[in-house]
């Protein structure tokens, strides 16, 4: 078990209201190994920011089970060395930009990394903004803080609900090269989602496509392109395969 | 005039004088374009000759009546003061209590919104026949105006965090408290000072109706006697200080409000220039 990354077995969770149960992840199965990217592409609905709040243990399942290298998600947070971002960057306003990405260590109950903490808001291009306040930045810088300060426990897994999902196309696309590179000298196991398919296909090892109604995978397309991607990389045509397969899977 | 324009600040101080110069004018103008008795009302002009001008009024020394004025004035801050304490607390208590548990927020929102709609002239013969006459019946009747603005605004504060700011604590592992503590409380921050903007000058005027109902100190109580004994100078002159010290009371939250939430928080005018509260 030691190379498993992501593991769902059975994965259902059903929401019953007035109107009826409705079945937001419907026996979901997936494996990937340690140390992958793996997207959750689909339509709104579809169950995948479920399946994220399962993960990270902010939602839990009806039954079947989900792990993270082994571990369910009560244990991976004991492990205290995950990170967590969303599209709301949901940073504190009354918090430096430096003193937000302290943040999950104190949350953690964990000594402040200092030195790491200005390191990753280098590695962000932030380091001269360090004490200023998030509504002082621009939504791309503040998507950036959001991003430093999910790296900031060194996490082994990486959780990311659709973090460039408010940007425009031009910063997604800066953000998402920068992301790449962080997340290549990490080495986290990682779970986006998101509803870009470009996105998808070019940051991940492996994109699950997902259906609505129930909430299914559909496929799971492994995307085997050499790293670091580039901004080229995104006129081949093997690149355009994937994103086409995707497409396909997405409409059909 | 766009080219230089003035510091915030300046505008605001100016405004306010503006305010209160037309106040004034209006006070003193209707009183002397109608027929209205001189004897009964006062301008603001009588008001400064109470307050400054030997020989106006009785006694003849301007000193010896502001002299009489200080200590009522003390008293009626004194009630104030513990009335607002005494809400603060209470209204902060009650809105961390009811962000915490949906039983207490069900059982008690009901009652404090009951409470708040019982006149506050109806409530306070109950006040003085449980606690007597007092500081505890001043603080308890001035607290009542404190309480529900607070409970209110907090309460919201507490509740207005993000849902991903709160999944991120709970991902990260910190409990109720850690969420209490390092994000609902600081966040409530802006929505105190909105409640004590509303609290603080109903509190002047609470303890002015306390003094006026059941004692025999402070502004309140002087304006039954005073009337009493035909002393109309004074009479409008704590009708006057009245106002000015509830008038005082706001600019001290305001004031207090700039200093605590300056760098903190998006100042107003960015968060209208963003459309964006984040």
């Amino acid at each position: 078990m030691t190379d498993t990354g992501v593991q769902l077995s059975a994965l259902t969770r059903s929401f019953t209201s007035r109107a009826g149960t409705v079945q937001a992840v419907s026996d979901v199965d997936l494996q990937t190994p340690k140390g992958s990217f793996l997207s959750l592409l689909g339509p709104s609905g579809c169950g995948k920011s479920t399946i994220l709040r399962i993960l990270a243990g902010l939602d839990t399942p009806t039954s079947g089970e989900a792990t993270v290298h082994g571990l369910s998600p009560a244990e991976l947070r004991k492990e205290k060395s995950l990170g967590v971002a969303f599209q709301d960057h949901a940073l504190l306003p009354w918090r430096s930009v430096e003193k937000n990405v302290r943040f999950p260590f104190e949350v953690a109950g964990v000594p402040v990394d200092k030195a790491w903490v200005s390191e990753l808001l280098g590695l962000v291009g932030l380091e001269s903004f360090a004490d200023a306040k998030p509504w002082q930045l621009s939504g791309g810088m503040r998507q950036r803080v959001s991003i430093a300060r999910a790296l900031a426990l060194r996490p082994s897994v990486l959780f990311l609900d659709e973090p460039f999902g408010a940007l425009d196309d031009m910063t997604r696309q800066r953000l998402n090269l920068e992301l790449q590179r962080l997340w290549m000298e990490q080495e986290a196991t990682t779970v986006m989602v998101t509803h870009g398919i470009q996105e998808a296909v070019f940051l991940s090892d492996y994109v699950a496509v997902m259906s609505p109604r129930p909430g299914t995978i559909k496929e799971v397309i492994e995307i085997d392109l050499p790293r670091p991607r580039t901004i080229d990389l995104m006129s081949t045509p093997e690149f355009h395969h994937y994103v086409d397969r995707a497409t396909q899977l997405l409409f059909h | 005039m766009s080219a230089r324009r003035l510091p915030r600040w300046a505008v605001t101080l100016l405004t306010t004088l503006v305010t209160l110069v037309v106040l004034l004018a209006g006070w003193q103008l209707a009183i002397t374009l109608t027929d209205v008795s001189p004897y009964l009302t006062k301008t603001p002009l009588d008001v400064w000759n109470y307050l400054f001008v030997d020989g106006a009024f009785d006694p003849a020394s301007a000193a010896e009546r502001r002299a009489e004025l200080l200590p009522m004035i003390g008293v009626t801050l004194f009630h104030a003061g513990v009335g607002l304490a005494f809400g603060v607390s209470l209204g902060l208590v009650g809105a961390v209590v009811m962000s915490v548990s949906r039983t207490v927020r069900a059982t008690f929102l009901p009652i404090a919104l009951v409470l708040q709609t019982v006149p506050l002239i109806a409530m306070a013969p109950v006040v003085y026949a449980v606690f007597g006459s007092g500081v505890v019946t001043a603080a308890v009747i001035a607290g009542v105006v404190t309480f529900f603005p607070l409970l209110m605004n907090v309460g919201a504060g507490l509740g207005a965090a993000g849902g991903d700011t709160v999944d991120l604590v709970r991902a990260y592992g910190g409990g109720r408290l850690r969420l209490l503590f390092s994000v609902q409380l600081p966040s409530a921050l802006p929505y105190l000072f909105a409640g004590l903007k509303i609290a603080a000058p109903a509190t002047v005027s609470a303890a002015t109706l306390y003094e006026f109902l059941f004692s025999f100190e402070g502004l309140g109580a002087n304006l039954l006697t005073s009337k009493s004994y035909s002393d109309y100078g004074l009479l409008w002159t704590l009708v006057a200080t009245t106002i000015a010290l509830a008038l005082a009371a706001y600019g001290l939250v305001v004031l207090l409000e700039r200093l605590v939430l300056a760098g903190r928080f998006p100042p107003e005018s960015a968060l209208a220039r963003r459309g964006d509260s984040r």
